[in-house]
This record gives structure tokens, C-alpha cells and sequence, in this order.
């Protein structure tokens, strides 16, 4: 069950999250990333240091999935760090929020002005600026990467629109 | 030693109210005002959130979209959307809220602009006064409320190690700090009572042990029901060992902090007299706007520690809130 988590270069998972969302690199400054088995980055506070305790079971919070070509962001980072995101991010409407948090897909009309986004990869969801977790966006559709355990279609959505 | 099992009240009669009652009747001699404790401990407990300063700039936007001021804090959002909402009375960024059932639902809950934490139970963290940059060790963390105050506290910054023996209980710690955005937390499953030497020294440690949560009385959700009975489970002397070996690894001139939500001295000031020896030191404390009583240095016919008196009980009567007790408790050696 406990596994290693191993420090590791975060510089380029710092340039990972700035190519993708243009978040600030100095967001991600005061922060160290450590790797968990072949494909999980975790980061965690710039002087986090978990000694020698072994077995240990999570260092600061799940950041990217690496692993595959394509890497892919937590929920929780998206939600951590996209307030400042500026590229490939999509604003829902009180609806799509809600269908986003039970885990849908969600298709956008071809006059839909946020079709403008590129074909395929992961995006920011946000509702009126607010990041609410990421997505798989691919020709003209969402599709929800909201976790099991996280989703919440009954939320109590406070904004009009 | 005459330590009682965590579990020594843990068989309640069917009738909760009876439950309830039966349970507190051995503290009428060292309470003010039994009465007062038992009505208290049958009304259910007010609803309290904090503000995680870790969302700040989540917060501003929210506040932003609503309308509100861009410095509007999760209170002054819950107010605004007709919530009954008043300030805590000793502790700032948190509030008492009615009316609001399901706090769950809440976009705050959910993008963790706040927690839902029972009041007494925000103290501990405060008591023990991590500061950024430090080490610090939450023996018996899950499901992590204190955890997050503490490491909230100290800003993101330094270590805190959260440690449950109960990997269930773990993940519910960890979707707690993810939640809140918590990146100096260091998870670890490991039996508290063989906590390895090499791990330490740490400047501050919480010991929120297992206990047989009578203050927790007026929980009525069925977890919380569920853990009263599940006291049986608990053996003898655990809180001594777990103490013992906490204290191992404190750094002198640290602070440990050890707290139950129990009244029972049983479990808090013969605990603390049993495993602490000439190096230990419990320091009296208080918070400001909440109540507490002094602990006891004579307690079943036996003599303890003169400083088992500065020992802090919270009974829910004082101050409207569930039931605590809070020993902090200074190693000798180098300050600082
Ligand atoms: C009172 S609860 C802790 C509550 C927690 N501090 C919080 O604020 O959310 C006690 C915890 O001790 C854990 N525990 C019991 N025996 C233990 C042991 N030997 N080592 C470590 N943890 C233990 C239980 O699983 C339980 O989660």
C-alpha cells in the first residue's frame, strides 16, 4: 500500500503547466514535485521533507499523470492552480457546471463561440472564473475527468447564468 | 495502573437520550452545573466552517461574481445568500452557520474555500502553535481536521506528518488536505506505537488519541454513534503507549500537544501521569473567549502530577459546543 515518493526536477512540470494553461511559472515556483511509481507527480511545499518514514502514502497533493504522450492534469491541481490559467480553459454556464460535476459529456453547439478551442487535450472547466476540475476536450465536446469521489451534480450553484 | 479501557462507557442503552445521560452521570462531582451539561448534551451541535486563507484568491472570485466586496470572506458569502451566519467568539475566519443542512453541496465545500469542523474541536491546533517552516507530528490523524488547521496554520510551509493507523480513514484525510490545497502534509499508515525513532526529532506533535468520545455526544450522525459503541475495541493503556512513544520523538524544548473528546480523567490527566516522567512539563494555557475548567490532581482516591491541574476541560455547557480536554505539555531542553 505506502510507496516511495522520490523528489524529482520540477522544472519540467513548472513548463508543462505554463505551456498548457500559460499559468505563470512563478506560481509553481515555491514548490517542490515529487514522483510516485511510473507515472504520478505530486506537489508539495517547497521544504516539505518526509525523512526517512517509510511507508509513506502522499506527499502535498496529486499534481499530473505522466506516463502516456499525452500528460494529464488532477482534478485537484486543476483546481489548485487554474484560477490563473488562460489557454485552453472553458467557461461553463450554471447548467454545464452541473452536468460537468456528474460526470458527462457535454457537447457544444457549431456556433458555440467556444468551439474555438483546439481539437483535442485537456482543459481547464471553469464557472464564472472559478476552476471546477478539467476535462477531455476534443471537436466540439467536454468530457468530464471529474473523479468518482468528487462528483457532485446536486451542488448548490450560488451564480446566475 | 488504573487506566481505563477507551471503551470503558461504550455498552449505551437503545434510548440515546438515556445513552447520553447514563454516560455523564459519574462527572457530577467535578462538574459546575450537571444539569446544565446534560440539557446541553442532548441539543444537537451548532453547524461551524473555516475559511482556508490557503484560497484566497478562489474566495475573491467568488466574491467578485456575487457581487460581494473582492475582500468578502466565506462568511459574508453565506450571509449573502441568506444564511445565519455569526463569527466564533475566540478564533477569526470562522463562523457559526444555521440553516444550512447540507454543507456539502456548497461551491466553498466543494472547491475548498472552507471546512466544517465542530468548534472545540479548532482548538488543539491553536493550543499547539505550529509555526511555518517547522516539523511537526499528528500521531492519530484521520479524518485530518486538526491536521489541516495545523498545517494551514503554518501556511503551506514546513512538514507536517499525518499519521492513522486505518488506511479508510487515511483516504479521508487525504481528500481532505487535497481539497483544501495542502502541500506540506506527509501521509503515513503506521501503528502509532511502533512510530520509528529515526523519524523524529519533531518541534511539535498533536496527540489526538483514540478515546471513548464522550464529548462527542451530541453527534447525532450515525458515524459518530457508531464510534461510541466501537469503544469496546480500544485496550487498555493505548493512550500511555502512544504518549510514550510520541515522547520519544519530541525534541527538547518541543511542545506536545494531547487532547481526547472525553471528560473522562481516566483517559486524560492518569494518562499523562502514568507516562511522563521529570522532563515533561504541562504548562497552563487558555483561550480567550473560551471557557475552560482547570484539570484534576486528585482524582479516585489517588494523588497526580501537581500539573495535571493545568489541564483544559471543555464541557459543552461553557461555551455551546462538544466536549474536549487539552493538555499542552513542554519537553525540557533548549528553547526555541
Ligand atoms: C480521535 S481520532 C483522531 C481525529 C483526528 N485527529 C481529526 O482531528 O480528524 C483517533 C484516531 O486514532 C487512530 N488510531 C487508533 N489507534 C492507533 C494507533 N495505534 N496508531 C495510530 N493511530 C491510531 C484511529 O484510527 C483514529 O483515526
Amino acid at each position: 500500500m505506502g510507496d516511495h515518493y522520490l523528489p524529482v526536477d520540477g522544472d519540467p512540470y513548472r513548463e508543462w503547466w505554463h505551456q498548457q494553461f500559460a499559468i505563470p511559472p512563478d506560481t509553481l515556483e515555491g514548490c517542490s514535485f515529487w514522483q510516485r511509481g511510473r507515472s504520478s507527480i505530486w506537489v508539495a511545499a517547497a521544504d516539505v521533507d518526509p525523512g526517512r518514514l517509510t511507508p509513506v502514502d502522499g506527499v502535498g497533493i496529486p499534481c499530473l499523470r505522466i506516463g502516456r504522450d499525452v500528460w494529464k492534469p488532477t482534478a485537484i491541481a486543476a483546481i489548485e492552480f487554474g484560477v490563473e490559467a488562460c489557454r485552453n480553459v472553458v467557461e461553463l454556464d450554471t447548467e454545464e457546471t452541473r452536468r460537468f460535476l456528474d460526470r458527462e459529456v457535454i457537447a457544444f453547439a457549431a456556433d458555440d463561440p467556444r468551439r474555438t478551442l483546439p481539437n483535442r487535450g485537456f482543459v481547464i472547466a471553469r464557472y464564472h472564473g472559478l476552476p471546477m476540475g478539467c476535462g477531455l476536450w476534443s471537436g466540439g465536446t467536454l468530457e468530464s475527468e471529474v473523479p468518482k469521489g468528487r462528483r457532485l451534480p446536486e451542488i448548490d450553484l450560488p451564480l446566475r447564468r | 495502573m488504573h487506566l481505563r479501557e477507551p471503551g470503558g462507557c461504550g455498552e449505551y442503552a437503545a434510548d440515546p437520550m438515556q445513552d447520553t445521560t447514563q454516560a455523564l452521570l459519574r462527572y457530577k462531582d467535578l462538574v459546575d452545573d450537571w444539569e446544565a451539561l446534560v440539557e446541553t448534551s442532548h441539543r444537537p451541535l451548532p453547524l461551524v466552517v473555516w475559511e482556508n486563507p490557503l484560497r484566497r484568491a478562489h474566495v475573491e472570485r467568488l466574491a467578485i461574481a456575487t457581487g460581494l466586496d473582492r475582500r468578502a470572506t466565506v462568511g459574508e458569502l453565506l450571509a449573502s445568500r441568506g444564511y445565519e451566519v455569526e463569527p466564533l467568539a475566540w478564533r477569526g475566519g470562522a463562523w457559526r452557520v444555521r440553516g444550512l443542512d447540507k454543507p456539502g453541496r456548497t461551491i466553498e465545500h466543494y472547491l475548498g474555500l472552507m471546512h466544517v469542523q465542530e468548534e472545540v474541536s479548532l482548538a488543539p491546533s491553536a493550543v499547539l502553535g505550529a509555526e511555518s517552516g517547522e516539523t511537526v507530528l499528528d500521531l492519530c490523524a484521520a479524518p485530518g481536521g486538526k491536521t489541516a488547521c495545523i498545517a494551514v496554520g503554518m501556511a503551506n510551509r514546513g512538514t507536517v506528518v499525518a499519521n492513522d493507523l486505518r488506511p479508510q480513514r487515511l483516504r479521508a484525510l487525504r481528500s481532505n488536505c487535497e481539497r483544501l490545497g495542502i502541500r506540506n502534509v506527509v501521509v503515513t499508515p503506521i501503528n502509532g506505537t511502533r512510530f520509528p525513532d529515526d523519524a523524529g526529532p519533531f518541534d511539535r506533535m498533536l496527540l489526538d488519541v483514540p478515546c471513548s468520545c464522550e464529548g462527542n455526544l451530541r453527534d447525532s450522525r450515525p458515524t459518530a454513534r457508531r464510534a461510541r459503541r466501537n469503544q469496546v475495541e480500544g485496550r487498555g493503556g493505548l493512550q500511555a503507549t502512544l504518549l510514550g512513544r510520541a515522547w520519544k520523538l519530541l525534541r527538547p524544548g518541543g511542545v506536545l500537544v494531547y487532547s481526547t473528546c472525553t471528560f473522562a480523567p481516566e483517559e486524560n490527566e492518569l494518562v499523562l501521569d502514568h507516562a511522563l516522567g521529570e522532563d515533561a512539563t504541562i504548562e497552563p494555557f487558555s483561550i480567550a473567549g473560551l471557557r475552560h475548567d482547570a484539570g484534576v490532581s486528585h482524582w479516585a482516591g489517588k494523588s497526580l502530577r501537581a500539573d495535571c491541574a493545568n489541564l483544559a476541560r471543555y464541557w459543552p455547557h461553557h461555551n455551546d459546543t462538544g466536549g474536549f480536554t487539552i493538555a499542552r505539555v513542554r519537553k525540557a531542553g533548549a528553547h526555541g
